[in-house]
């Protein structure tokens, strides 16, 4: 929480990527497009590419404020500090949206018997211990968490490769029914979810080494990220089908769990959760740090830190009574939040402040070349 | 001293804190020098309170004239033989009566130097100092009618002789180790680097012992803004003694309460050779065979000096091999337990059931039976370390056969605990360097707890607590985990593989040497 901190590219590059991966992995995106699901994916890219560069435009012409400060420099003192603290409650929220999932995801899986506050609080503590080291700790941690990754990430992939899982037909017919279920998942949850997630970065951006960085590792990470995303999904929908992809709550556990060779090597699933609490504590630790910098911002703190411990708390007891139960949860999450949340706070708010600051800059221009 | 005795200090003039605190004027006339012998002498032992190893040796060359010389040295810390050949025997034979004329010369101690045959002569007038040089086994020599002291070095204190090392053992490779002297300590050093760029210096730490450390550097390769850092850190100690060189690394290091330890302490002398190449400082402490140095790195501690010896297949492989080791060792037993409670799918149905079958009768919950069995092996571990010699394998029968096997046949535990729990210990061994190996043994019941209370979930979470923990250590202001984050691809030529010797031209980079290239590109090996 110094000022000081400055983020490499590298590390900037696995902070995005394991964000960007997040929840998505773990949900299965764009079920609606059934067997071309991937196609919105990979439009998706394009989309968060736009949006990432929005972010960009207001980080460039403020290279040293998160999103909190300076909305309230582009739209005045009172009206930006609202905007701001809208923005400290949608990243406390998405926090305990996607603590939720993960608990959920344990308890579905693994943990039958424990309580969601219980895994929810395991959780947070840790996140709590690396936040108190700090963000600079944290994005080396992400490159070791990027390794970790990799080393469980592509075993698991050879393994369904030989385990003969993958049934391409399972990807035909290529857009049966025309283009438009496919522009209605790409607009608004594909581009919402895990590529205008990156709005959390308006808060980050500043503590990136420089803007050549933020701006050359910023796009591979969407690009990247995006790939691995369509070739995940593909993956996806060759192994398991549409149907068992629409209907399954988790697909890439089912995916895994079909996995079997020789009759020792299964049950795959179990260990397909490591990468899951991977990309979870990666997400859940993003939102919680730009809540707690957009505190320490909106109220002028000389130590945000002193914020963790009641935001921790806070957003465990939200994940837990946020829904009453998973399907609620579910339901919200992909009916009201997308509109109702996600597309104000990522796109129509960055694009508005951009705007706005962009005829901020002309009308001082043109005032400035006036008396000449 | 601290302010708790700061009232008493002034009632009670202690002898021992002379030294560092100047004597004020008004006790002046008993602790300067006089110009009669005897009460210099006298002097001399009331400062020490003469102890019954303070030999004094007086002889009276001319009775007539009184002049007498005396000769004032600790018995066991000085060389017996040496001074009487070389300090008393040419002494009795001289000619007093040109000598005492030299005596008050500024240039006395060469022209005495002329007679006394030993390695160093220095005039000293200081009370404070000469009982300090003598203390160090140094002879002082007090002539009649003067107020000067000649201090001859004589120092000689009993020493063992080299050994092999006793906890970093290898195969191929140098069997010498450190010993308790510092000099000859610095002095295997100094045989392996036959360079002027070795440079010395000494410092002093401990209120009380004053003991001797010496900061060792290679000039030129060492980074100067570090040893710049080392001497202020060691100057600020403030301690009474220095026992081990485990007092310094304690007040020097980054972070005060790691369980990782962010100095490497070696007592082989080509450890200290190696990493003063790669731009590293060792500080040597007498009294102590172990070495530290520093900057460390995480990864150092995993590189033994076998590594470098042995073909590098071979060093890469148990290079890996010792990753695998500290793996198991410091997460086996929680991922036992982990999977025992709450993963049974993990695990193939026929090692399931056999697992179930060994824990039929076993009456406690899996995390006490390996909880019980760690703790078994800890105390054995302890006593072995501390038992006599004669009573080992006592020990290592009750230990092996009545705790092992009897407590499996007896059902307490499984013998599948006893697997786990004795492949833990195993491994932990293979350490190179001991202090990590702790870190990994305390550290294993803290993973073991979490895998007990929530599985692997709680294993994982604990391993991203313990990453984050070292990502954020530092040594010497350095990242303790570089290379590997940040990430620096070129640096991980001796991280998890070791790439030929021609391969590595540059030195590594965690310690910032002065030098990137370890030999000049033109091919000349030294440079001047």
């Amino acid at each position: 929480m110094k000022s000081k901190i400055k983020i490499g590219g590298l590390q900037f590059f696995c902070l995005i990527f394991l964000f960007e991966l997040g929840s998505a992995v773990l949900f299965g995106m764009a079920k609606e497009a059934k067997q071309d699901a991937w196609i919105p994916i990979l439009l998706g890219i394009a989309g968060g590419c736009i949006l990432f560069s929005v972010y960009l435009g207001l980080h460039k012409r403020y290279p040293d404020l998160p999103l909190t400060s300076y909305s309230q420099q582009i739209l005045g003192k009172y009206l930006g500090w609202v905007i701001g603290f809208g923005y400290v409650v949608y990243f406390s929220y998405l926090a305990a949206r996607v603590l939720r999932d993960f608990e959920e995801l344990l308890v579905i899986s693994q943990y039958h018997n424990t309580s969601l506050l219980t895994l929810g609080l395991y959780m947070i503590a840790s996140i709590i211990y690396v936040m108190f080291k700090g963000f600079e700790v944290f994005s080396r941690l992400s490159q070791i968490c990027l390794f970790l990754f990799l080393f469980t990430a592509l075993p698991i992939l050879l393994l369904e490769v030989s385990a003969q899982l993958l049934q391409p037909e399972n990807l035909l017919p290529l857009l049966e029914n025309g283009w438009s279920p496919v522009i209605k998942a790409l607009f608004p949850s594909t581009i919402s979810v895990p590529f205008g997630e990156m709005v959390a970065f308006t808060m980050l951006l500043p503590l990136v080494k420089d803007y050549k960085t933020a701006k050359r590792f910023g796009y591979l990470g969407i690009i990247v990220s995006g790939l691995y995303l369509t070739f995940r999904t593909l993956m996806n929908i060759a192994a398991i089908g549409t149907d068992a992809r629409m209907r399954s709550t988790f697909p890439v556990l089912t995916e895994i769990g079909l996995v079997e060779i020789g009759d020792f090597i299964q049950r795959l699933d179990s260990l397909i959760l490591i990468i899951l609490v991977i990309l979870g504590f990666v997400k859940i630790f993003i939102f919680f740090y730009c809540a707690v910098l957009g505190l320490g911002d909106l109220f002028k703190l000389k130590k945000p830190d002193k914020m963790i411990y009641p935001l921790g708390i806070l957003i465990i007891f939200t994940s837990v009574f946020i829904a009453p139960n998973f399907n609620t949860h579910l339901e919200i999450g992909f009916k009201i939040v997308p509109i109702y949340l996600h597309l104000p706070f990522q796109m129509a708010i960055p694009i508005i402040l951009l705007l706005v600051a962009l005829i901020k800059s002309k009308i001082k221009k043109s005032r400035t070349k006036q008396p000449n | 001293m601290p302010s708790f005795f700061k009232n008493k200090k002034t009632k009670t003039q202690t002898t021992i804190d002379s030294s560092s605190s100047k004597p004020s004027n008004g006790k002046q006339d008993e602790t300067t020098l006089t110009f009669e012998i005897d009460k210099n002498v006298q002097l001399i032992k009331d400062c020490m309170g003469n102890p019954p190893d303070l030999n004094v040796r007086k002889i009276i060359i001319d009775a007539s004239s009184d002049f007498s010389i005396a000769m004032i040295r600790m018995d066991g810390m000085s060389d017996k033989k040496e001074v009487d050949f070389s300090v008393i025997e040419p002494l009795s034979k001289l000619n007093f009566q040109e000598l005492r004329e030299q005596l008050d010369n500024p240039n006395s101690a060469e022209v005495l130097g002329r007679l006394i045959a030993v390695n160093k002569l220095e005039k000293m007038n200081n009370l404070e100092k000469v009982v300090k040089s003598i203390l160090q086994g140094n002879t002082a020599i007090l002539f009649s009618h003067t107020q000067q002291i000649f201090l001859a070095s004589t120092r000689l204190i009993d020493k063992r002789g080299l050994s092999e090392p006793t906890s970093q053992t290898v195969i191929r490779g140098p069997k010498d180790s450190f010993t308790e002297d510092l000099r000859t300590n610095t002095s295997l050093v100094r045989a392996r680097i036959t360079n002027p760029k070795l440079r010395i210096e000494t410092l002093n730490a401990g209120e009380i012992t004053h003991t001797n450390i010496e900061l060792m550097y290679l000039k030129g390769i060492a980074n100067d803004s570090i040893l710049q850092e080392v001497r202020s850190r060691i100057k600020k100690i403030k301690i009474d003694a220095i026992l081990e060189s485990s007092y310094i690394e304690e007040f020097i290091q980054d972070s005060k309460n790691s369980i990782f330890p962010t100095l490497i302490s070696t007592e082989r002398p080509d450890v200290v050779v190696a990493n003063l190449l790669e731009g590293r400082f060792a500080i040597f402490v007498y009294g102590t065979p172990y070495v530290l140095i520093g900057p460390a790195t995480f990864i150092q501690f995993f590189q033994s000096p076998e590594d470098y010896y042995q073909n590098y297949y071979m060093g890469s492989f148990i290079r890996i091999l010792r990753f695998v080791a500290f793996f198991i060792a410091l997460y086996i037993p929680g991922l036992y337990v982990a999977i025992m409670t709450h993963h049974h799918a993990l695990i193939p149905t026929t090692l399931l059931i056999t697992l179930a079958g060994q824990r039929e009768g076993v009456p406690f919950p899996i995390v006490v039976e390996a909880l019980i069995m760690e703790l078994v092996f800890e105390v054995l571990r302890e006593a072995g370390v501390r038992m006599p010699r004669a009573v080992g394998q006592t020990v290592s029968i009750v230990g092996a056969l009545i705790l092992g096997q009897a407590a499996v046949e007896a059902g307490f535990v499984s013998a599948s605990t006893v697997i786990v729990v004795s492949l833990t210990a195993i491994a932990n061994f293979t350490m190179p360097f001991f202090n990590v190996a702790i870190a990994a043994r305390i550290l294993r019941f803290f993973l073991l707890l979490l895998g007990s209370f929530i599985g692997m979930y709680g294993i994982l979470l604990g391993t991203f607590m313990i990453l984050a923990h070292l990502c954020s250590l530092r040594s010497f202001g350095l990242p303790y985990f570089d290379p590997i984050t940040p990430f620096k691809l070129l640096e991980q030529k001796d991280v998890f593989i070791r790439l030929p010797l021609p391969k590595q031209r540059t030195r590594p980079q965690p310690a910032r040497p002065e030098q990137k290239f370890r030999v000049k590109r033109g091919g000349s090996q030294n440079e001047t």
